[in-house]
């Protein structure tokens, strides 16, 4: 459904993007996870041609419907008006479920834009986004700024899209919420992918072990006690004693040992 | 069908639906030659990716737990409940070793064991 | 285009307004004028120089000097450069280039962008060159209305040649105010510059305030020209910039 490959895309000396690769196929949730400046939204933006990339291959099979980092729409706007100009310029858009959805949402159909929170405007541009039929939905941080009950609905919908079928590709930073959704995940920093499978692979695929310090261990390290370390290893290189630990753990052992 | 999912626990999704399901056939709530829900309707109820739920199911089948009946649905076969069970016997040696080791009586858990299936004794006598 | 009509409301409206204004601060004031005039010969003759005073009493030369020599003819630039700076830095300052781009293509968010612009702009600028002939008719005043045509040409080209300049600016920048201030000051530094011999043909007001059209002689037509190529010129480098921009 959507392919990249050896993407790369550099601002001036900064590479933000350095040879990425990956796919995502129909009815799967693929989520980008990392650090801020790791280059998840540049990828995002090359991937919709927002910016042009240096080098690499963007394959898409069919229509895409994007969400941006900064959820701008036209402030001065009623609600209802946007949803007009929406359909006028979106292929596939339906304006009965927009109104349907917003109505969902609690949002006001005669106020404007420009008076609505930054989170309910969110809301809005994801009704909006619901509401076109696309093929895969690309959206960067869906839910930033909303409220815990909001997310949740926004993460069914989420699911609902992959139930219709169709792909769905995000960034997020809460990696809770990602535990929910996600069927595959990338864990980006710095401009490369370092760690990319299933999700439950990767639960399944790391351990942690306590060595004593000094020793040599072929992993991530993540915490040090006073007498020993603790690294997250592969579980075929950990040997008899190791612990299971929880994503988030493994995922910052993997971020953190890039960052040096 | 429902029962709760824990999305952080380190013990992946499908895994806790496989043993959940495991668990349903063993105390007979899920008997043999009876349909388990369609892979979206498990989704939906528990609020899962159909991907899970479909891997969760793959895997029972090649098990042998379940099996697939052409255009009708996925229908329990069995379980070698000893072997399912053997498993979790295991933890629960562990745990008593365990217990053993800090001291622990032997009267105390013989205790607790009668708390647990003493009221079920008394219910039959 | 509707959005791009609906963008662009309050800055026709008010080049609307502002030309109306000036023109009905003009047209209807004649006598006034010449009355006033009168009243104070000595110094109206001292700072007049070689204006030819006397001939304002001539319907045709009041218009012609003060409407197209003077209160249009000086704001045509400026409003090339109104018509165009906000068209792209806008959309990218507040971020809804991205609402945009995602949804149409390239070519079609600057062409849709772009000629809706001119359209307006065309239409304005039409309207006040003939709006003296309209009057002039309305109030019952002969009016030589043929070089009002011949000064539709100068303006027209002349607005669209600012446009030019600025939509390239605000192609460029990602703020509304640069586009502004450089348009500007470009006006300035041309018109400034244009005072040396050689550089003649950097004073756009010259050709704007068409005073060869007066005096009979035409339109312009090899300034026409170049000012015209140069404009679509401008045009297209600003399209392979926006075509190109990371937004």
């Amino acid at each position: 459904m959507l392919k990249v490959k050896g993407l790369k895309k550099s601002y001036g000396n900064k590479v933000a993007v350095n040879d990425i690769s990956f796919e995502v196929d129909r009815g799967e949730i693929f989520a980008l996870l990392g650090p801020n400046g790791a280059g998840k939204t540049t990828t995002l933006k090359c991937i919709v041609g927002l910016r042009k990339k240096d080098s690499g291959k963007v394959e898409i099979d069919g229509k895409y419907a994007y969400l941006p980092e900064k959820k701008e729409l036209y402030r001065y706007f009623t609600v209802k008006k946007m949803v007009e100009i929406t359909d006028y310029y979106t292929e596939e858009f339906n304006k009965d479920k927009a109104y349907k959805l917003l109505s969902d949402f609690q949002i006001d159909l005669k106020e404007k834009i420009a008076n609505l929170s930054h989170g309910m405007v969110t809301q809005v541009y994801l009704a909006l986004l619901l509401s076109q039929n696309a093929d895969i939905y690309i959206l960067d941080e869906p839910t930033w700024g909303l409220d815990p009950v909001m997310r949740n609905r926004i993460i069914e919908k989420i699911r609902g899209l992959s139930y219709e079928g169709k792909a769905v590709l995000y960034t997020s930073h809460i990696l809770a919420e990602v535990e929910k959704v996600a069927d595959r995940v990338a864990i980006m920093s710095e401009g490369h992918i370092l760690e990319m499978d299933y999700l439950d692979v990767i639960k399944e695929k790391y351990v942690a072990v306590t060595v004593r310090k000094g020793e040599k261990v072929n992993g991530y390290k993540w915490k040090e006690t006073e007498n020993e370390e603790v690294y997250i290893v592969k579980r075929e290189d950990a040997g008899s004693e190791y612990e299971h630990v929880g994503f988030d753990v493994i995922f910052e052992a993997i971020v953190r040992r890039d960052r040096k | 069908m429902w029962f709760s999912i824990d999305f952080n626990s380190h013990v992946p999704v499908y895994k806790q639906i496989k043993e959940k399901i495991k668990s349903m056939i063993v105390t007979g709530k899920l008997k043999k030659g009876a349909f388990v829900p369609s892979i979206r309707s498990l989704a939906k109820d528990l609020g899962v990716n159909l991907n899970t739920v479909s891997r969760a199911y793959r895997e029972l089948v090649l098990e042998g737990i379940l099996k697939v009946v052409r255009g009708e649905g996925y229908v329990v076969e069995g379980l070698d409940a000893e072997r399912f069970l053997g498993k979790k016997l295991e933890e629960f040696r562990k745990m008593v070793l365990t217990l053993k080791g800090d001291g622990i009586e032997y009267e105390k858990l013989e205790g607790i064991l009668r708390e647990v299936y003493g009221g079920e004794e008394n219910a039959e006598s | 285009m509707i959005k791009e009509l609906y963008d662009m409301r309050v800055r026709s409206l008010a080049i609307l307004a502002i030309c109306l204004v000036l023109f009905f601060t003009l047209a209807p004031f004649q006598g006034k004028l010449l009355g006033f005039m009168e009243e104070y010969k000595d110094i109206v003759e001292k700072y007049a120089g070689s204006f030819p005073v006397e001939k304002l009493k001539e319907w045709n030369f009041y218009i012609y000097s003060q409407w197209f020599g003077k209160n249009l003819g000086q704001i045509i630039p400026i409003i090339g450069v109104l018509f165009a700076f906000p068209l792209f830095s806008r959309e990218y300052e507040n971020g809804t280039m991205e609402f945009l781009l995602v949804r149409k293509s390239r070519r079609y968010v600057f062409l849709s962008k772009t000629l809706t612009a001119i359209l307006v702009m065309a239409i304005e600028l039409a309207f006040f060159s003939i709006l003296p002939v309209i009057y002039s008719s309305i109030v019952g005043k002969d009016f030589e209305s043929v070089y009002s045509y011949q000064y539709m040409v100068h303006i027209l080209v002349g607005g669209l040649f600012w446009f030019s300049i600025t939509l390239l600016f605000s192609t460029i920048f990602e703020d509304q105010v640069r586009p502004l201030l450089f348009s500007f000051g470009l006006i300035a530094i041309t018109t400034v510059m244009g005072l040396i011999k050689p550089l003649k043909f950097l004073n756009t007001y010259r050709y704007i305030l068409g005073s060869g059209i007066m005096k009979g002689e035409g339109i312009d037509v090899s300034y026409t020209v170049y000012l015209s190529i140069v404009s679509l010129v401008l045009i297209f480098i600003s399209y392979l910039i926006f075509k190109e921009k990371d937004i």
